[in-house]
């Protein structure tokens, strides 16, 4: 009885796990730009890695392998952060504009003052 | 290359606790070996911890238990960050308004810093992109967590982290 209770909790925990990192990637593919990019990546893969591991270790019980998994949640989550704090700042440093909503407006109107500029109309 | 340094103790104590979560054994043989290899590993990158050491120095167990309690309070805030980027994801319109944002914070240290753009990475909607000085370059995805970051509430709880009594 035990077994099923504690092995359901586990499935419980693997599926919304996977579910959080699916939403990480539809993220990534539908945002814009690169740091609305980054939102949906970092946070996503920290609640969803963090919860398959959790899920990992009560399959585990108390043995090194929970351990060994803890250490890698622990390296995991820290440095998700950082990389995503890296990658932003990266792209701040290279000068990558940020996508707003009048932008595409404005591009299409400096195209237009280029076409005119160039052809005189 | 001194390993009388207290530092470098510290990192050896932790590399051989690891040591010994990965080799899984407890006979006296494997103990030496990951003695040995905790000292030399430690005694090789004594010069990173003297450099870079300077930030960890007023560290103490009340500081790191109040960092855990603040963590606790931070996963509630975890959840909500991720269905609301679940939400706007799954949105056909995608509701999204995206600013860069001057947070200036007054914290001292290197260190409060840190912590404080880590929690603002956690919130819901706000990203942390650059640091200049005191000022953190922070990325909203929609104006209203903005107006929720400038309450300042974060800074307060980081700030009572690090208060010296």
């Amino acid at each position: 009885m035990f077994e099923v209770i504690s092995n359901s909790v586990v499935v419980l925990f693997l599926s919304v796990g996977v579910f959080f990192l699916w939403v990480g990637i539809v993220g990534i593919i539908r945002f814009p730009d690169i740091y609305s990019r980054l939102h949906a990546a970092t946070k996503c893969d920290i609640l969803g890695a963090g919860l398959v591991l959790i899920g990992l270790i009560i399959y585990e019980g108390f043995s090194f392998d929970a351990l060994k998994l803890l250490a890698i949640a622990a390296l995991l989550l820290s440095s998700s952060l950082v990389i995503g704090h890296a990658i932003a700042r990266a792209a701040r440093r290279t000068d990558l504009v940020f996508w707003h909503e009048n932008r595409e407006e404005k591009i299409m109107l400096e195209k237009e003052k280029l076409f005119r500029e160039i052809f005189k109309v | 290359m001194d390993w009388t340094d207290k530092r470098v103790r510290i990192l050896a104590l932790i590399i051989f606790v690891f040591w010994i979560i990965l080799t899984e054994s407890f006979a006296f043989l494997n103990l030496l070996l990951g003695v040995l290899i905790a000292l030399i590993v430690s005694c090789l990158s004594y010069s990173l911890l003297r450099d870079h050491w300077s930030c960890m120095e007023d560290v103490n167990f009340r500081k790191f238990w109040r960092f855990c309690i603040c963590t606790m309070r931070i996963v509630k805030d975890v959840f909500q960050a991720n269905t609301d980027v679940g939400e706007r994801v799954m949105d056909p319109k995608m509701p999204i308004s995206p600013a860069v944002i001057k947070f200036k914070s007054n914290l001292p240290g290197l260190l409060p810093k840190v912590v404080l753009a880590c929690f603002i990475t956690l919130r819901p909607g706000t990203l942390a992109v650059d640091f200049e000085g005191d000022v953190i370059y922070v990325h909203c995805i929609a104006d209203e967590f903005a107006k929720e970051l400038m309450e300042r509430k974060l800074e307060n709880l980081v700030e009572w982290i690090f208060k010296e009594n």
